[in-house]
């Protein structure tokens, strides 16, 4: 200490010190020069001269005294820091229950941030793994305004006209039997152009990528591997690379392996074949199978490449005018094609999180004010012996550095435990959601975050450390740091405090309340009891319609026939599985031409489905067994594609065109029945139009558009449909025992599957609210319980003069209460104005729904009641002589 | 040709220089003398290598400063040993101690 003091009073520039410590040495010689008889002029000489180059010596002592002079305060700043930090720790050691209370408080803001911020990281941030990613395209051909896929003929067409994009490539998803060594595999697989591998420009792993020639008919047999299926089939062995692989009992030679990070573009695709399209597909204009994808040129804009899109696309209409009304073309970013739709959602719980956040460094900020409200009494008097403003603050600032370093690696430890659950608890078909991980950038943001809440927590309490009167505070013994400033800031934390916390409950009460709209909404059918697993038929023995359509019906006849089914039934594509085969309709009556044609979810199913579903009929007829291709070829439509089609008419009896007609001859089916509308898409998905064949008079060509797969449905007689799981598979076996089975899962869990999404989020926002609500609470508990500490003297008098408890309670509650219904109030107006971002996430309720809001504040004010009055009783069992006492 | 003693001077120079302030805090110009006195005027010390040496010391904190008040009752910088130094000084000895005699008993060889 006397150290530091020296070194503060030690004021004299250096400069001067070394020409005073060198005027005095040359007099001191000069003097003893003389005494020993030399001349007085001669000794100053001489003296002079033992000195040397004066000038040039005074320069280099300046020089050292310098360095000297910086090293001392490098060494005085950082023993400070240390005496500083070591205060602050001593102090965090000898309040366990002040320090527990801030660290946890910072751990749950900041555990809550870096998780969701790893995922924010991994989903929307991180950048993809392909080179120049702003000129990785999404191309797309469009209808009537939306976006969807091409036929082969019209990549062609563009691919050779369109010079913005280059490589454009094409690919289709496909899914594939795998024969292994015991059980065969259902795998989904990409089949690309050879430019596809260039627009990404990722090198293989290992091997190679296939070349245009091998993109030809008849040469195709060649596959590129995932690195997940490399690892599982071939145990990550370079000889993969030459091996044979059978794909739907074809052979494919192996010829290179695509790195891990290549999964988020390939949709966990784990093969990649030639697509090989044939002359006659290239001269197909109609079927929209594929995407697109494209590298856009550096030397052109995303604006110019789209204008040229459209230009393009305008001559396709002009020279395939019969299968393009209503076409164009348009392109974006891949990688905002496939973040997109989450970027939103997920920016939203950022925000909330971030509320959380400001909510506990508020908390740790109060706990803080009132630790110094007891503690003014001790930084006056060092104040008064001369610290400066600079070392308090410095002192205070480096406790709430402590504090908050403490409570950011508990915040990181609660975040590394916590991430994994958010993971398992995401619903499927998040991208990338996979690779989150508390990676380097993660944690670096997370100790950003700590310092900025020490500096947030910090600056407020040392602010008031230093703004006071010391004399009033020694004068009187009582704290004065609730002078005026300390009571305003806690007032105005508080205030703030509501307004957040009512921001982020009225959010997570609107996704709560769409929860429980979309859990009532009707589906129109009912999920419970059913089992559906997906099963293709392919291979050799498959390769005629009629060998198909044979093998599906005696499995349909064995599992009806099965113990424990009570019906059983066959859907190219059942509800709430998620794929979007549709085809274009045309009613009777309407003219026969691109305009007229209503887009429709494709059914072709077995008579028993209705039954299964128990989707109930409207009118007319269900399927029957003698619908047979020979017989009247017949339909079925939903209610609204009856209104659609007929308006009010009645729809029985009347025809539509659909499914294998030519342009100007139209194939007709009568229509013999209407069923109930069906939420395919999940209960936030409104009906689409839908319509039903009988399999048996499906077209030759509609085997090829759905693969030769079908999903097999079977009703349990009674009990968990999940144990009839083994007789499928037995069904299947016996039919071909390579043959795969996939995707059994219960309609139950499909449609839970369907709202996983909404699930997720509703979740993740209630957790949050849930704590910022605790944290809030926290505040306004901590706040009276102050408020009594503060006035334990003006309350015992009153009470000493008679005022009744109930009256002093009602006193201290209103005088807290007071700032969180200021801010409660701002933060319902704040919440109307943020309800907007959630918007697409809500289900029939608005973003400023009022009952929400009302109920929302009717929580808070109840919950802040309650914290407020536990502290508040304590008031009433103040004694008044103790306290006047102690006075 | 005979050799400077400045050049075994060197290096040893702030061992010196501790080694005075053990009598007490000093002044620059009274620490050379007493060195000087110490070795009977074998060979003077030079300004040129004194002061910047006292700085030096001061910068690794073998020494620290203070203001006194000189025999010509002016302000002066004095001198004074710390904890270091003093460490330094006892470590010093133990190695010129060490180093004389190793030498001498090389010189002494026939």
């Amino acid at each position: 200490m006397k150290k530091l003091l020296r070194s503060w009073l030690w004021h004299v520039p250096v400069d001067r010190e070394v020409q005073e410590e060198l005027a005095h040495h040359t007099e001191l010689r000069a003097r003893e020069l003389a005494e020993q008889g030399m001349e007085p002029a001669a000794a100053r000489a001489e003296a002079e001269r033992r000195l040397g180059d004066r000038a040039a010596l005074a320069k280099r002592l300046q020089h050292l005294g310098e360095e000297r002079d910086r090293a001392r305060r490098r060494a005085q700043w950082l023993s400070d820091l240390r005496l500083d930090l070591g205060v602050a720790i001593r102090h965090a050691r000898r309040n366990p229950g002040f320090t527990a209370g801030v660290v946890l408080t910072l751990a749950l803001g900041l555990g809550a941030t870096t998780s969701i911020f790893s995922v924010v990281h991994a989903v929307v941030l991180a950048p993809f793994p392909y080179a120049a990613p702003e000129r990785v395209l999404s191309v797309y051909t469009t209808w009537k305004g939306s976006n969807g896929g091409t036929s082969a003929g019209n990549f062609d067409y563009l691919r050779q006209r369109v010079t913005t994009i280059a490589p454009l490539s094409a690919a289709a998803f496909s899914s594939f039997n795998l024969a292994g060594d015991d059980q065969p595999e259902r795998i989904l697989g990409l089949r690309a152009t050879a430019s596809w591998f260039d627009v990404f420009e990722i090198p293989p792993l290992i091997g190679r990528t296939f070349t245009a020639t091998e993109d030809q008919p008849g040469h195709e047999h060649v596959a590129v591997l995932s690195h997940g299926l490399w690892k599982r089939r071939f145990g990550g062995r370079a000889d993969a690379i030459g091996a044979t692989l059978r794909l739907n009992n074809e052979p494919y030679t192996v010829i290179g392996v695509m790195p891990p990070a290549f999964a988020s573009i390939t949709d966990e695709a784990s093969v990649i074949l030639p697509i090989a399209f044939t002359p006659e597909r290239l001269a197909m204009y109609d079927e929209h199978y594929l995407e697109m994808y494209g590298r856009r040129r550096p030397d052109v804009s995303q604006a110019q490449v789209n204008d040229e899109l459209a230009r393009v696309a305008a001559d396709l209409r002009r020279d395939h005018p019969e299968q393009n009304v209503d076409r164009s073309a348009t392109s974006e970013r891949l990688d905002e094609a496939i973040v997109g739709d989450f970027r939103l959602r997920l920016v939203v719980l950022l925000l909330a999180v971030s509320m959380v956040l400001v909510i506990a460094c508020g908390n740790a900020a109060h706990l803080l004010l009132a630790r110094l409200a007891a503690r003014s009494r001790e930084l006056s008097i060092r104040a008064a012996l001369g610290a400066g403003r600079g070392r308090i603050v410095r002192q205070v600032l480096a406790e709430s550095l402590v504090l908050a370093l403490l409570g950011g690696i508990a915040g990181v430890v609660a975040a590394w435990w916590a991430l994994p659950a958010l993971i398992a608890a995401a619903p499927d078909g998040v991208p990338r959601l996979a690779d989150a991980s508390l990676n380097g950038r993660v944690l670096f943001v997370a100790v950003l975050l700590a310092i900025a809440s020490a500096v947030i927590v910090g600056v407020l309490p040392s602010w008031s450390a230093t703004n006071r009167n010391l004399r009033q505070d020694l004068g009187d013994g009582k704290g004065t740091v609730s002078g005026t400033l300390v009571p305003w800031l806690r007032q105005a934390l508080i205030a703030a405090q509501a307004a957040i916390v009512v921001i982020v409950l009225a959010g997570a009460a609107l996704l709560i309340r769409s929860a429980i709209n979309l859990q009532e909404v009707p589906l129109g059918f009912d999920t419970t009891g059913v089992l559906r697993a997906r099963v293709g038929l392919q291979g050799d023995r498959f390769r005629s319609s009629e060998a198909v359509k044979n093998a599906f019906a005696s499995l349909e006849a064995r599992l009806s026939a099965s113990p424990g089914v009570s019906v059983s039934a066959l859907d190219s594509q059942a509800p709430l599985v998620g794929s979007n085969g549709s085809n274009g309709l045309i009613p009777e009556g309407r003219p026969i031409d691109m305009a007229s044609i209503i887009n429709s979810r494709s059914h072709f199913v077995t008579p028993g489905y209705f039954r299964l579903l128990r989707q109930p009929l409207r009118a007319g007829r269900e399927f029957a067994a003698a619908d047979l291709r020979s017989a009247p070829l017949v339909m079925i439509i939903n209610e609204t594609l009856a209104r659609q089609a007929f308006g009010t008419l009645d729809p029985i009896g009347r025809r539509i065109s659909c499914c294998e007609g030519k342009p100007g001859e139209p194939s007709w089916k009568i229509v013999v029945g209407v069923v109930g509308d069906v939420r395919s898409r999940g209960p936030a998905q409104d009906p689409l139009p839908e319509f039903y064949l009988p399999l048996a008079q499906i077209p030759e060509v509609a085997w090829s558009w759905i693969n030769n797969t079908l999903d097999v449905m079977v009703r349990a007689a009674e009990g968990d449909p999940i144990a009839l799981a083994g007789t499928i598979r037995s069904a299947v076996a016996e039919l071909d025992p390579t043959l795969p089975v996939y995707a059994i899962r219960t309609m139950d869990e499909g449609l839970r599957r369907s709202t996983a999404q909404a699930r997720f989020n509703t979740v993740l926002m209630t957790l949050l609210a849930l704590t910022g609500l605790i944290l809030a609470a926290l505040g306004i508990y901590s706040l009276i319980a102050w408020l009594v500490a503060q006035r334990t003297r003006e309350i015992g008098v009153r009470m000493a003069l008679g005022a009744a408890p109930s009256r002093v309670v009602r006193q201290v509650v209103a005088h807290g209460l007071r700032p969180f219904v200021v801010g409660l109030l701002s933060g319902v107006a704040a919440a109307m104005a943020t309800g907007r971002l959630l918007q697409g996430q809500l289900f029939m309720v608005g973003p400023r729904d009022p009952a929400t809001l009302m109920v929302v504040v009717a929580v808070l004010l109840v919950v802040a009641a309650l914290a407020a009055l536990v502290p508040a009783r304590r008031a009433t069992r103040i004694d008044p002589a103790q306290a006047l006492h102690e006075a | 040709m005979s050799r400077d003693p400045v050049d075994y001077l060197h290096g040893t120079l702030e061992t010196l220089i501790l080694k005075t302030l053990t009598r007490g805090p000093n002044h620059g110009y009274a620490i050379a003398r007493w060195i000087e006195d110490a070795i009977d005027d074998a060979f003077p010390v030079e300004e040129g290598s004194l002061y910047p040496a006292l700085y030096r010391m001061e910068k690794k904190a073998w020494v620290e400063a203070e203001w006194g008040t000189s025999e010509l009752g002016r302000r002066v910088k004095l001198y004074r040993l710390t904890r270091e130094g003093r460490r330094q000084l006892a470590s010093d000895t133990v190695a010129w101690a060490a180093f004389s005699t190793a030498i001498t008993r090389v010189l002494a060889r026939g």
